[in-house]
């Protein structure tokens, strides 16, 4: 009589929660996610936006090699929430932490792609009045035995990874005062979430702003503004212009993080408006604005910035960073600019990579700012010359502007150039690679002055460069001599990419095309249609002793743009996770 | 003779901007869609658009604003035929033509209600050609 009970209650329990219950074994053992294991995190899980602090977008896996590629196969998939498309997922030992758009988190069986459990946050409907794209929800983190995230609705969240239960939540901003753009999450570093973000204008200075909390508690310890206040240094570069009139210089991507050096590295945007003549004149840098800024990690105190370009026409530079310790030699047949301190066979810690739509590689030291190389990838005429002894950038004053509806033929384009979409780095041959679009456009103030309803205060027409019909290229450039030793030029956009150790280079497109190609040479090892523009961060990882390959897809701003070039290619627009693995 | 040969002038720029119309120029002003219309279509608005334009039409990065200045900057001086052969050629991007004629008529109306342009008696048809006759001038009349 006894086992008959039993033997109804497991039944019963089955039949009540079927869908979750079932699937959560594999979490019964969760190991706390410590900051050991994100310094050197184990070569199977991926456990943050670019997997390491040093934004490297590179796994150490090597089951899926150059040979036995050309079996992968899809294991599983899963549609995804409605909104803009840009999710990285997370692995860790075998289950898949998946960022849907507007604040909906996944958590997956990595092996068979069973749904564990979901947090759906429950944003206030004015979220989408108030910001023009509040469903990107580029990343998420992960500490402890939690899930963490910032939100639609400006709060930095955890939840538990177990569960998805909210375990604490902290308001970063008023949404509706200083309205800021949460649209990537943080990476957490020296125990401490740190997050960047969008600024709106309207929310004037204060939203613009670098946050770290306490990763366990959510407790804020430091805020930097990336804007200057009068009395605090670079108030001068805005001339005249009140400090509430200085907006939309925002940090909205991932920063990189260096445990040795504990200083982070992260990249700002554009102003608003976008042309300099409107603020006061175009002499003046307006700080920060396109910088690359080291942060102390314990402190937020500023230990150096670099900035890129002073910016006219929308060409943020917030893009990732990769760290890393090489051999500095820039190769002065294709490097235009370079550093003549420089000597022969010096290596350096350096902070490297395309920061910013232009498309420029910048080569920098990474403890001083100190500059050492950059060079051109794409079609650009924005910068005519940078000093190399002083790293001063000199803009092409036949891409600036002095008055309303003058316009201007300027490369690349407001899409890049580079944009969000990822490169990677792989240390197997010292090599980085990026996705890039060759694309100009005109470009022509609609005022004279700062416009309210008008973000940059320009309008833009995207055209391809004179003579060129290609729009998505990777180009692979050695980190140590910033030669470009290979290139792949297709009509399609591309987007983000990921390096394996097995000199694999995964990448997707913006007609839902999803390729792996070899990191040597470029050529093209295995090809899949995914139906729907790549626009997610595609990651590797290992459950059950076996590699997968997740990549998300779906409509994504950039992609959408992108597409106009390239009117007969048609992908659908669908939101969804593919996770391939080698066939039996 | 003076005001003679100023009032012809006047009256040939009015008959001369959409030849063969034969009288003055339709402009959004003159109330070329109505508040229903604006209402549904500020629903397929934020059905298909608002994703990328914003809730309010105030456009992003890379989707620009289909109200206030740079609308009018870009807009200001074409017809709504030609907007609305741009909606319906281009958007929503990847779907470019997917939604009825009807509701691009629609959207059309809740963007020109957006604008401040006021509302009339009869609905804008979901024609090109009726709608190349409906100018959106660059000012304020």
């Amino acid at each position: 009589m006894m086992k008959r009970f039993a033997a109804t209650a497991t039944v019963l329990v089955v039949t009540l929660v079927p869908a979750f219950a079932q699937n959560a074994a594999p979490q019964a053992n969760f190991v706390p996610v410590t900051d050991k294991m994100l310094e050197k995190p184990d070569p199977g899980d991926w456990l943050m936006w670019r997997r390491t602090q040093d934004s490297w977008g590179y796994s150490p896996l090597t089951q899926i090699t150059k040979a036995n590629v050309s079996k992968l196969k899809m294991i599983w998939t899963r549609g995804m929430g409605p909104g803009l498309m840009e999710a990285t997922p997370l692995a860790y030992r075998g289950i898949v932490y998946l960022p849907n758009p507007s604040d909906l988190i996944h958590a997956i069986n990595g092996a068979t792609g069973d749904l564990l459990w979901e947090y759906r946050r429950d944003l206030p409907e004015d979220v989408t009045k108030i910001f023009p794209v509040p469903s990107i929800n580029r990343n998420i983190a992960i500490y402890g035995d939690q899930i963490i995230d910032t939100s639609a609705d400006d709060f930095v969240y955890a939840v538990d990874a177990k569960s998805g239960k909210l375990t604490w939540e902290n308001r970063i901003v008023d949404y509706r005062e200083n309205s800021a753009q949460e649209t990537s999450g943080p990476i957490i570093a020296a125990g401490k979430i740190i997050s960047g973000r969008g600024c709106e204008p309207k929310g004037g200075p204060d939203a613009c702003v670098i946050t770290a909390h306490d990763a366990k508690t959510g407790k804020e310890i430091w805020r930097v503004h990336t804007i200057p206040k009068p009395g605090e240094p670079g108030n001068e570069t805005w001339g005249d212009i009140p400090y509430e009139q200085r907006k939309h210089v925002g940090a909205w991507m991932v920063p990189s993080y260096d445990p040795e050096l504990h200083l982070i590295y992260i990249g700002t945007s554009v102003t608003s408006p976008a042309p300099k003549f409107m603020l006061a004149g175009n002499d003046k840098k307006y700080l920060y604005h396109n910088c690359t800024l080291a942060l102390d990690v314990e402190t937020g105190k500023m230990v150096w910035y670099y900035q890129h370009i002073v910016d006219h026409w929308d060409f943020d530079h917030p893009f990732e960073r990769y760290l890393i310790d090489t051999v500095v030699a820039p190769d002065k047949s294709q490097v235009l600019w370079i550093n003549p301190r420089l000597k022969p066979g010096e290596r350096r810690k350096v902070v490297t990579g395309i920061p910013g739509k232009t498309g420029i590689v910048y080569t920098l030291d990474r403890q001083t700012g100190e500059f050492l190389w950059a060079t051109p990838t794409v079609k650009q005429n924005v910068v005519t010359k940078i000093d190399g002894a002083t790293g001063e950038v000199t803009v092409n004053p036949d891409t600036t502007f002095s008055h309303k509806g003058e316009e201007r033929y300027v490369c690349p384009s407001t899409s890049g150039g580079k944009d969000w979409e990822a490169g990677a780095y792989s240390p197997l041959n010292n090599v980085m690679y990026f996705p890039l679009q060759n694309a100009c456009m005109t470009v022509t103030p609609i005022s004279d002055k700062p416009v309210a309803t008008s973000l940059y205060a320009i309008t833009t027409k995207l055209q391809f460069p004179e003579g060129e019909d290609k729009l998505g290229t990777i180009q692979a450039i050695s980190v140590e001599t910033g030669k470009t030793l290979w290139k792949y030029e297709q009509r399609a956009g591309m987007m983000s990419l990921v390096a394996t150790g097995s000199g694999l280079l995964f990448a997707g497109d913006s007609n839902g095309h999803f390729r792996a190609f070899d990191q040597n040479t470029g050529k093209i090892l295995w090809e899949v249609n995914l139906g729907s523009p790549v626009s997610g961060f595609p990651i590797t990882y290992m459950a059950n002793g076996k590699q997968y390959v997740a990549v998300c897809t779906g409509n994504a701003l950039l992609t959408g743009g992108l597409n106009r070039l390239t009117p007969e290619l048609h992908p659908s627009n669908s939101n969804a996770i593919f996770v391939f693995a080698l066939g039996e | 003779m003076k005001s003679r040969v100023a009032a012809i002038l006047v009256a040939c720029a009015g008959l001369c901007a959409i030849p063969g119309s034969g009288q003055k120029p339709r402009t959004v002003w003159d109330g070329v869609y109505t508040a229903e219309q604006a209402k549904r279509g500020a629903d397929s608005f934020a059905a298909k658009c608002a994703m990328c334009h914003g809730g309010e039409m105030q456009g992003s990065p890379e989707a620009p604003p289909m109200a206030g200045a740079e609308f009018m900057f870009s807009w200001g001086g074409k017809t709504a035929g030609a907007l609305y052969d741009y909606i319906h050629m281009n958007m929503p991007p990847g779907e470019a033509g997917s939604l009825s004629g009807q509701r691009y008529a629609d959207i059309l109306a809740a963007i020109f209600q957006k604008n401040e342009f006021p509302a009339g008696q009869n609905e804008l048809p979901a024609d090109p050609k009726a709608l190349a006759d409906v100018l959106i001038p660059k000012d304020k009349p």
